[in-house]
């Protein structure tokens, strides 16, 4: 079974093999979460997102035919949970981004880096899903924008748009907050 | 200022590699002679390196047994119904069914051998019909008047048709 391919595990586990489908969780439950994590923000709402993911690909095993790549289909369907999740929330506007604290010139190293990643955090959690989703997937998944555009249903010349717009954003906020 | 529009709004892409030969050769001479935009590409660097601050922690132990408990539910939930208890499906039945009527026929087949091979006519009871012997046609026709009719008269032959044997094997 660790040698088949995930495209087959997924075959398999739409004709009832759960031992397919246990496999495909122990393979993808790594990046599923990274994506879900960064986007979301919150450890709670992201394993929610991810378990949601797994068996939404589940559900939809019987009907699965491998005409793309499965990481393809996968990140289609954990992007649109992450996004779902995300509109549903309250949105958190650029002026309601809290204040971090004032960075002490004498704080070592990692202090400074847990500032500038509580101030990264809030700067991303102030973007519009859409453009959150794309940094998240451009800088931590570090896929093209053909990727990014099939995960999130859409065109690479919007994608190109929505990364305009996220860096722009965040180079907003992110110099105001003296962390660039 | 209106080139710097223009060329800003290129740097992202230009960052990912995105540009076409022409456009990256136009804002690449344009950044050589503009501090400005210089200024906003380095910024868009170090969003890089800043988000590359946000650490993941690593997935939950627990999780990944989640997911399997939650699916091995789904399963199990979704056996087909209709069933005279789970595991059980309509056409499962009615093999059984199948089974169970053939296995009948059989026992009735063989009791029925059994019958008419150890018991005879007289210990059953049941009327028998004998196929050996030659019916007596002046019993069964009642013709005893005729048996002095001559031969050549109408009464003999209507006797000797009565008694040749039929065609057909009758």
């Amino acid at each position: 079974m660790k040698t088949e391919s995930d495209e087959q595990l997924m075959l398999d586990a739409g004709r009832g093999d759960l031992a397919a489908f246990e496999e495909i969780v122990r393979r993808h439950q790594g990046w599923a979460w990274n994506i879900a994590y960064r986007f979301l923000g919150q450890a709670d709402d992201a394993e929610d997102a991810v378990q949601d993911a797994f068996l939404r690909l589940l559900d939809a095993a019987g009907r699965y035919r491998p005409s793309a790549a499965f990481k393809t289909y996968f990140h289609r369907i954990i992007t649109r949970l992450c996004l779902d999740r995300a509109r549903k929330k309250q949105p958190l506007y650029m002026e309601d981004v809290p204040d971090t604290a004032d960075p002490s010139r004498s704080a070592d190293e990692r202090v400074v880096q847990g500032e500038t990643a509580a101030a990264v955090r809030a700067a991303l959690d102030a973007l519009p899903p859409n453009q959150r989703m794309a940094v998240v997937l451009r800088y931590y998944e570090d896929l093209g924008y053909g990727e990014i555009a099939s995960a999130m249903e859409t065109t690479p010349k919007a994608v190109e748009r929505l990364l305009a717009r996220g860096r722009k954003g965040l180079r907003s906020i992110l110099t105001s907050r003296k962390k660039l | 200022m209106l080139w710097c529009f223009r060329h800003r709004k290129s740097l992202s892409a230009y960052l990912d590699g995105r540009l076409p030969a022409g456009r990256r050769a136009r804002l690449e001479k344009h950044l050589a002679a503009c501090e400005d935009c210089r200024a906003v590409l380095e910024d868009l660097r170090a969003i890089g390196r800043a988000l590359a601050t946000l650490e993941a922690p690593p997935p939950p132990p627990h999780m990944a047994s989640r997911i399997l408990a939650h699916a091995k539910a789904r399963q199990r939930e979704r056996a087909p119904r209709g069933s005279l208890r789970r595991g059980l499906s309509l056409p499962a039945i009615l093999r059984h069914a199948l089974a169970g009527a053939t296995t009948a026929l059989l026992i009735g087949i063989a009791a029925g051998w059994l019958v008419g091979r150890h018991w005879s006519p007289e210990q059953t009871g049941l009327p028998v019909f004998s196929q050996t012997s030659e019916p007596d046609l002046l019993e069964i026709y009642n013709l005893d008047y005729l048996v002095d009719a001559p031969e050549g008269s109408l009464a003999g032959c209507y006797l000797t048709l009565l008694s040749e044997p039929r065609a057909g094997g009758e």
